[in-house]
């Protein structure tokens, strides 16, 4: 008997008791799916968390700020700025050349008067009774937005301003909640107008102090999460340039608070998660405060890793079960053919042709009750991601996104041939002693 | 033969989709850069809400492209000389494309000289035109005579508000009438002079006179522009620099 014979008996076989079949790859594929299920959820969490505490950015990303590095916290993910120190343009290329490093991103900030006519500030966001309605005090974040996939910045709704564009940007969510605009519905802000004021400090002849801003005009285009910079209002990178040489010509006598340098930071991402240490090290030579969570994500993925072997567990007892029904189920269709088995035996079958077959009938099973329940188990986890996402969304944050794994499903699909295999060997070796009298005894 | 139409009409084609290219060199050309040079009524003093109300932030929210750029030098109080010593250098080294100059009326009660004021003024404009590089528009000295804090002042009821301290002597209308004609007759002479443009808030404020809505132009200081006041103020701005626009 060859494998093409064997296959086909063991087919035929399948086909012959449909309902017993159906019932042990129905066992199968739930087992199947909810392996599959619960890994992909735990991978999406996993990603969900680590993107999260990278704040949407390359996880080997490291900001590095304007400010002086405070030697006793080099271990610390956020550690205290030191005293402020100026990032040059010589910085900047300093850094790039480090080993390790992938790329060095600018990070420009500006003071800025936000004044949105016609549109009233919250009560609580108020300076004082002389501000004028409808102005609140930010910072202005500007960036290559070409880059913009590469830094810590989420968009919520809209989409990002137009690279190089000097007349749209995008707010936060904490910008608008001055103006009284609730996460719920950031999205009424889209379309809006508002004027930026950059301030420069003058002394007047009279000696008093003065400010006077440099005013541009923007349409909201975007509301977005961000962590570039502390600001509420996110431009191109030309726009929060010049209104950052505006602010920063201005007498420092009348505004001390100023910044000066003319990158607030810059966003370093290092090769890979291990670079990071080393490329943190490095710029901290340079003298400069760098923060990268490096640390937390190391001990978040230590415990996402201890909840994956747990769902990953219970996966693989729902498989043991099944393993069992087939073993089951097999056991009780050697019982019902005995005879046939016996006749096979008289006709010159040997031992191992009746073990094969059997194999191949518990190694179909699996493979098609694998396959089933893979497919369920990512629909499962599609369901359950669409639910989150409606929660997610509904508290103003950013969605999830459930890729296919394609190692998980060949490796389901696998695992529950090769597992039915094993489940298949008892009764296939029992099947495969039966003597050929067990045909006339019977 | 049927060659040569075939490739005229590709050279069209091409000529046609390059288009776009040209558009787009456009956008990324350097931006209007509007300065503003005066006193307490070109800040907006007086005003609750100054940013939205004072009419130099209405002229550049109404009038200008949405990527121009805005700087308002004006200082509180502030004379032609001071202007220019304080405010001039710093706008032009804006380079700006528009400059509006409003400084009259501190100089007429601080008793300046019509023609000296006329030689600052001019000086002023030339700085800021960079030799017609930028549209200058100069507004001339609206009818003071007619200010409720003027008639304050006249009739002794009142000698200081908080942004307005009245002139000693406090002239007659009919002195204060002719000293605003000699101003304007110098602004006048300087616009025609250097090819800016003139904004005659004089002829605003007359026929606001004739309609009676003169007193809801002025706010509670009784010299400054109430937000009516600002807006008529914002307008003959735009007027003017629409004028310039179509008659180029």
């Amino acid at each position: 008997m060859n494998w093409a014979d064997a296959f086909h008996l063991a087919v035929r076989s399948v086909l012959r008791r449909p309902g017993r079949a159906a019932l042990t790859v129905t066992a199968v594929a739930l087992a199947a799916a909810l392996f599959t299920a619960m890994l992909t959820m735990a991978a999406t969490a996993q990603g969900r968390v680590l993107n999260q505490l990278a704040n949407g950015g390359p996880l080997a990303g490291i900001q590095v700020a304007a400010a002086a590095a405070n030697p006793s916290q080099l271990g610390s993910d956020n550690p205290t700025q030191g005293a402020p120190k100026p990032i040059t343009q010589a910085t900047r290329s300093h850094i790039n050349q480090l080993p390790g490093v992938v790329s060095v991103l600018p990070i420009v900030t500006a003071q800025t008067l936000v004044l949105w006519p016609n549109h009233a500030v919250a009560p609580t966001a108020r300076g004082g009774p002389d501000q004028s309605r409808g102005v609140v005090f930010d910072e202005m974040v500007g960036i290559d937005l070409e880059h913009a996939a590469d830094l810590p910045i989420t968009v919520l709704e809209g989409h990002l301003p137009a690279p190089g564009s000097l007349t749209e940007v995008a707010v936060t969510p904490a910008l608008l909640s001055k103006y009284g605009i609730g996460r719920t519905h950031v999205a009424s802000a889209l379309g809006a107008v508002v004027e930026l004021g950059a301030p420069r400090g003058f002394r007047d002849p009279d000696g008093f102090r003065a400010f006077r801003s440099r005013w541009t005009r923007a349409t909201i285009v975007g509301v977005v999460a961000e962590e570039a910079g502390s600001g509420g209002v996110l431009t191109s990178l030309p726009q929060a340039t010049a209104s950052h040489a505006w602010t920063a010509a201005g007498d420092p006598t009348v505004d001390s608070d100023a910044p000066r340098s003319p990158y607030a930071g810059l966003f370093v991402s290092a090769r890979g998660l291990g670079q990071v240490s080393q490329v943190r090290s490095e710029i901290t030579r340079l003298g400069y405060s760098t923060s990268a969570p490096e640390n937390i994500i190391t001990t978040v993925e230590r415990y996402v890793h201890v909840v994956e072997i747990v769902l990953a567990g219970v996966g693989v007892i729902a498989l043991a079960i099944a393993a069992l029904g087939i073993t089951n189920a097999l056991l009780a269709a050697v019982r019902e053919r005995r005879r046939e088995i016996g006749i096979l035996k008289a006709v010159g079958a040997r031992d191992r042709d009746v073990l094969r077959t059997f194999l191949i009938e518990a190694t179909v099973i699996g493979a098609v009750g694998g396959l089933i329940g893979t497919i369920v188990g990512l629909l499962l986890a599609r369901i359950v991601a669409a639910v989150v996402d409606g929660y997610l969304a509904s508290q103003g944050l950013a969605g999830v996104h459930v890729g296919i794994p394609y190692l998980l499903v060949l490796a389901a699909v696998a695992g529950s041939a090769g597992l039915s295999l094993l489940a298949g060997l008892f009764p296939a070796r029992r099947a495969a002693r039966l003597p050929a009298r067990e045909a006339v005894e019977l | 033969m049927r060659v040569l139409p075939i490739l005229a009409g590709a050279l069209l084609l091409a000529a046609c989709t390059s288009a776009p290219q040209t558009s787009k060199a456009g956008s990324t050309s350097k931006p209007v850069v509007y300065v503003a040079v005066g006193a307490s009524e070109s800040v907006g003093v007086g005003l609750t809400d100054p940013l939205v109300g004072a009419w130099t932030q209405r002229f550049y929210r109404d009038s200008l492209k949405p990527s121009a750029v805005f700087v308002n030098m004006a200082v509180p109080a502030s004379t032609a000389m001071q202007a220019l010593q304080a405010q001039v250098p710093t706008a032009a080294s804006l380079k700006p494309t528009v400059a509006t100059v409003w400084l009259n009326v501190n100089d007429v009660f601080d008793g300046v000289d019509p023609v000296v004021y006329g030689r600052q003024l001019r000086s002023i404009v030339s700085t800021l035109s960079r030799g017609g590089a930028a549209t200058v528009l100069v507004a001339n000295t609206p009818p003071l005579q007619l200010l409720p804090g003027y008639l304050n002042c006249l009739s002794g009821q009142e000698r200081a508000t908080r942004t307005f301290s009245c002139p000693t002597p406090v002239p007659t209308a009919t002195a204060l009438q002719a000293v605003v004609a000699a101003y304007n007759a110098q602004i006048a002479s300087v616009t025609s002079s250097t090819g800016a443009l003139l904004v005659n808030l004089n002829a605003a404020y007359t026929a606001a006179e004739r309609g009676g809505t003169t007193a809801s132009l002025v706010g509670p200081d009784g010299i400054n522009p109430s937000n009516a006041g600002q807006a008529l103020v914002a307008h003959a701005f735009a007027a003017a620099l629409a004028r310039a626009h179509s008659a180029s």
